[in-house]
């Protein structure tokens, strides 16, 4: 290919400017809707991904080998403070919650209430200054209502229940590790609408060394939830922990693993999210190639000039496809940009779909333990605008190749005349 | 301004661009055209030819000077303007592709009949301009079913059709032969002088120069000549 | 606008650039066919979610006490369940009824206790409406008509007690006058797959849950029907025929996660559908709008003859509406059939998913069948329609702005 025929290309596309901007237009749009849309599947996916493994699943879980089936109180992690140092040693772990859970009953503190209103509850132990970062159970609990050392705090629903506020007491009754009953006093420092909605229904949540002091264990815990950095690595996260002396015998699992339904329902959405994104590629494809075809196939009697002037079929056939590349990377390259922009800008801000497609957020509903929102944010994925890229592109040339080979084979008086 | 005088033309200049060239087309044209002329507008290719005669038509908009065409002032004219003037007082013969290809003869000159809007009589009032011109064979036919002489005098039949008061012609015979080319000249010259409409051709025909009484040379965008002279006679060979 | 001669024009005109015609007509007819695909799917994915909700216990419809919504009390009964029921069976388009009571309570086995939800079914109805027993692996069997003293207990439940088919267990419930404690009998454990569904399984007969809580009569009849469609009519037409104190609820009102989840699903899938449609709409006009400008030297022509940029336009907008109709006819006939096997035959995921799936207290059939209707031409009428007329309104303004000579100035 001479040098020519770039330039040639590249004046033909400049003076027929309607057509290029057209062109270009048809498939920087194509290339946009696909980063975009792109953008807010990712986006949407790692919300979800982010949702299930939230406070109460974790990334990596780690539990007493029997203790998931059995769910007794003395089933637990041991030699808790080695355990925790070893685990902030591995690079990868962005925060390690210790918990500890018991099923008790729970009832007003009020001596006059009947002991026929106790309800079913759960004692939460934790780590409770860390678990009010974002995405733990206490998230958005100012420190001043923390449990501390004879508090507790109330999941919203339970308080309603029993009728509870902060300031009065909440009386918890069960049994610790070795079976014996066992009841307690806490005060009420905060009611808590927390994300976790097990915590909400029925969580007493208390600082870890209560709950160990109600049960009689010592530096024990029944579960560790770990977050690594990316929900998709706790994989090798899970082998990372395996490793470390202090969890020997423990069982670690991935939340994949920990929770298979969760696992089933994220692979479900990977695969809707494709099902979508290929209709959106068909679309945009379509779009373009119909263009393109459209757009080369009335130029003939352009071509047939160029024929009747000497210009070899090939030569027009390779100007034509040249035309088509030149084109699709304009428009890829300017699609992308927007596409990009369109991503982080509506990260930032969010997209708000349900009030695009007429549903309020319900509040008080719970999906997988946590409360639904209707607002996503995109993400930006660089081999989406790769792949866009190379199909657009690849779509314009092929779509302009085809009328190009038509033209061709024409007689140029015949091309002119049409 | 005389009545008689359908076109006057003050240093009328013309500048367009192709892409990244201007074009000076027209570069200062003064001449009148009067009512029952029979003129030739000639010179070479380039001259400015097809310029003058898109303005005169009201299909282009004047760069610079004055322009009065049929009393109206074409720069002040607007789009809008422009297109009632073309559709009730100018009739325009193209060189070639004058004619709709998916429309017969009688159709074709209905098309401009019917933009004019002549209601049901538009189909008789067709059938008869063409009667009138001799071309009643052609009536049902379609353009790609006659020959280039005879699209060209269905071309004038529709040019007519609307009764307009100046009839453009660019290069109407340079697609024809000699035959063909006499005979739409004989049509035009009748209308000329039977109906009394004015007719301005440009061309480097010299069959058409002979018919006319009246030859603008244009050269290089300026009016090089503006003489009258003795048409060749109709019922010459 | 424009006349008769005029629409001659443009439709032999079509017909004259034949290729040109079916070239649009086709890419029409593509888009048009994509955009129902999208569309079709996305109902099919509120439907698979409505099956899985309804089949899954709740039931498209539901008769609950009038005070149940609100408090959620399982201690409520209806006011006349069986006159209920038989109301229920009565009403058109009901495929199954499954009366139910509940009760809270725990189990317990040696030294083991758990909490669970002791609800009381009638085994065929249950069997047939609950997708949840009918699709587990049952180990040793389901109740029968009749039984007494006898459970069907969650695989989960059962290993946390540690128990086994056979066993006895005591069941502990909080009752008409008090707390109440019977023994039961392991004859059934049922996997569901789910561990969430598991735990909380504890099924037995109606008339034994009566004996167990004092509470006599169903609390609740699940009511399924043969089209999700028709829940808002069928629910009001069984409202007027309820008892006084009772109501008819939709399996919205029974399963608020699983309404908001389809909601927001269906939200979301409806902005992607609708930015699907915006492109295949951009995609088919700019196709258009490729041609129209190809062609500025035939629009010299014409204005040079007298015509009027907005008699030109008109000119476009009957090719417009030619195109978009035949493009249209071309959609259905390409995404007609393709909707129709999607409809009927769907999309099986479990391949993928390895089975049924369990969501919040549901058993997902993952399985989308698609939406098929009348709804289609609509919508292919008004995508085809929708962009080959916004293909036409470029020339509005292109027109407006250019003198005929320039046009004809077009190489």
């Amino acid at each position: 290919m001479r040098l020519s025929t770039w330039h040639v290309t590249w004046r033909n596309l400049g003076r027929n400017r309607r057509r290029t901007l057209l062109a270009v237009a048809a498939i920087a749009l194509g290339q946009t809707l696909v980063v975009a849309v792109n953008g807010l599947m990712s986006g949407s996916f790692d919300q979800m991904l982010a949702t299930v493994t939230g406070p109460l699943v974790g990334h990596v879980r780690i539990q007493h080998p029997e203790w998931e089936k059995e769910r007794a109180a003395d089933l637990t992690i041991d030699h808790l403070p080695e355990v925790l140092a070893a685990l902030e040693t591995l690079p990868d772990t962005e925060s390690v919650s210790p918990r500890i859970y018991a099923a008790v009953l729970a009832a007003h503190g009020d001596p006059s209430n009947q002991p026929a209103d106790a309800d079913m509850a759960m004692i939460v132990g934790v780590d409770a200054p860390a678990e009010t970062a974002p995405g733990g159970i206490l998230e958005g609990v100012p420190a001043d209502c923390l449990p501390g050392v004879r508090g507790a705090v109330v999941g919203q629903v339970l308080a309603n229940r029993l009728g509870l506020e902060p300031g009065q007491t909440v009386a918890v009754i069960g049994q610790d590790a070795d079976e014996f009953p066992n009841s307690d006093l806490f005060e009420v420092r905060a009611i808590v609408h927390s994300k976790v909605d097990v915590v909400n229904r029925l969580g007493v949540v208390l600082e870890l060394e209560s709950a160990q002091r109600f049960l009689a264990l010592e530096d024990q815990a029944h579960e560790i939830v770990v977050h690594g950095a990316d929900a998709r690595e706790a994989e090798s996260l899970a082998a990372s922990i395996r490793k470390l002396g202090p969890l020997a015998g423990a069982r670690v699992l991935p939340w994949r693993e920990a929770m298979p339904e969760l696992a089933s329902i994220i692979d479900m959405k990977g695969w809707w999210d494709l099902v979508f994104v290929a209709i959106l590629f068909a679309a945009a494809a379509a779009g373009i190639a119909n263009t393109m075809m459209m757009s080369t196939f009335e130029r003939t009697h352009e071509f047939g000039m160029l024929l009747a002037l000497g210009t070899r079929p090939t030569r027009v056939v390779r100007l034509i496809v040249l035309e088509a590349l030149l084109l699709g990377l304009m428009g890829v390259a300017v699609g992308s940009v927007l596409g990009t922009a369109v991503v982080l800008v509506t990260g930032h801000t969010g997209i708000d779909y349900g009030a695009l497609g007429g549903v309020q957020g319900v509040g008080d509903v719970a999906f997988f333990g946590v409360n639904i929102s209707y607002v996503v944010y995109p993400k930006l994925e660089a081999r989406y605008i790769l792949l866009g890229v190379m199909a657009v592109t690849v779509t314009s040339v092929v779509a302009a190749t085809w009328p190009a080979l038509l033209a061709a084979r024409l007689e140029p008086a015949k091309a002119m005349r049409l | 301004m005389n009545e008689t005088t359908l076109v006057e033309a003050k240093d009328v200049t013309k500048v367009y661009r192709t892409g990244q060239v201007a074009v000076h087309a027209l570069r200062g044209v003064t001449l009148e055209i009067h009512d029952g002329d029979f003129a030739a507008i000639v010179g070479p290719s380039g001259s400015g030819k097809t310029t003058l005669l898109n303005l005169v038509g009201a299909l282009d908009s004047v760069t610079s000077g004055r322009l009065t065409v049929l009393g109206e002032d074409m720069t002040a004219l607007g789009r809008r303007g422009k297109a009632d003037l073309r559709l009730r007082s100018l009739g325009f013969v193209f060189q070639a592709y004058n004619l709709i290809p998916v429309l017969t003869a009688r159709e074709n000159v209905e098309f401009v009949l019917e933009l004019q809007g002549v209601g049901r009589e538009r189909e008789s009032r067709a059938g008869q301009v063409l009667r009138e011109l001799g071309l009643e064979d052609l009536t049902d036919r379609r353009p790609p079913e006659m020959s280039g002489g005879q699209q060209q005098r269905v071309a004038v039949a529709r040019a007519v059709a609307s009764r307009p008061r100046l009839v453009l012609a660019d290069e109407p015979t340079a697609n024809l032969d000699g035959e063909n080319a006499e005979v739409l000249l004989r049509m035009m010259r009748s209308l000329n002088a039977e109906q009394g409409l004015t007719f301005v051709l440009s061309t480097h025909d010299p069959r058409v120069v002979a018919h006319a009484r009246r030859v603008v040379t244009l050269v290089d965008g300026r009016v090089a000549r503006d003489e009258l002279k003795e048409p060749s006679r109709v019922d010459d060979e | 606008m424009i006349g008769p001669v005029s629409v001659k024009y443009a439709v032999r005109g079509m017909f004259r650039h034949l290729r040109r015609t079916i070239l649009s007509v086709i890419g029409v007819g593509i888009g048009v066919a994509i955009g129902q695909f999208a569309a079709s799917w996305m109902g099919g994915a509120t439907e698979m979610q409505i099956r899985a909700a309804s089949e899954s216990g709740a039931g498209h419809l539901r008769v609950v006490p009038a005070a149940w919504p609100e408090t959620r009390e399982n201690s409520l009964r209806l006011t006349d369940w069986r006159k209920a029921l038989r109301a229920v069976k009565r009403l058109p388009g009901v495929r199954l009824a499954a009366p139910r009571a509940r009760a809270t309570g725990l189990l317990a086995f040696g030294n083991r206790t758990a909490g669970v939800e002791v609800t009381g079914v009638e085994p065929a109805a249950e069997r047939a409406s609950n997708r949840i027993v009918a699709r587990s692996r049952l180990q040793g069997r389901y109740l029968s008509e009749g039984d007494a003293g006898v459970t069907v207990v969650g695989a989960a439940l059962a290993e946390r007690l540690d128990t086994d088919l056979d066993d006895d267990l005591m069941v502990t419930l909080s009752g008409k006058d008090g707390i109440r404690s019977a023994m039961l009998r392991i004859v059934g454990i049922l996997s569901t797959g789910s561990r969430d569904l598991d735990t909380s399984l504890c099924h037995v007969t109606l008339p034994e849950h009566g004996r167990l809580t004092g509470r006599e009569g169903g609390g609740e009849i699940a009511v399924l029907l043969e089209d999700y469609r028709r829940v808002e009519r069928a629910r009001r037409t069984l409202a007027d025929q309820m008892p006084p104190g009772d109501l008819v609820v939709t399996w919205e009102v029974v399963n608020p996660a699983i309404a908001a989840n389809v909601k927001g699903d269906t939200a979301f899938t409806r902005f992607i559908v609708f930015i699907v449609v915006v492109m295949v709409v951009l995609g088919i006009a700019s196709a258009q709008l490729a041609v129209v400008l190809e062609r500025r030297r035939e629009f010299g022509v014409l204005m040079a003859l007298g015509m009027r940029g907005r008699q030109v336009v008109s000119l476009l907008l009957i090719e417009a509406v030619l195109t978009g109709l035949a493009g249209a006819a071309v959609g259905l006939m390409i995404g007609g059939p393709v909707t129709w096997l999607l409809a009927t035959k769907g999309v099986d995921f479990s391949e993928l998913m390895g089975g049924e799936v369990a969501i919040e207290n549901v058993l997902l059939d993952p399985v989308v069948y698609g939406s098929f209707g009348p709804w289609l031409i609509w919508y292919a009428l008004g995508v085809s329609l929708a962009a080959t007329l916004a293909a036409a309104v470029y020339p509005a303004w292109f027109a407006v702005r250019t003198d005929p000579a320039e046009a004809l100035r077009t190489v």
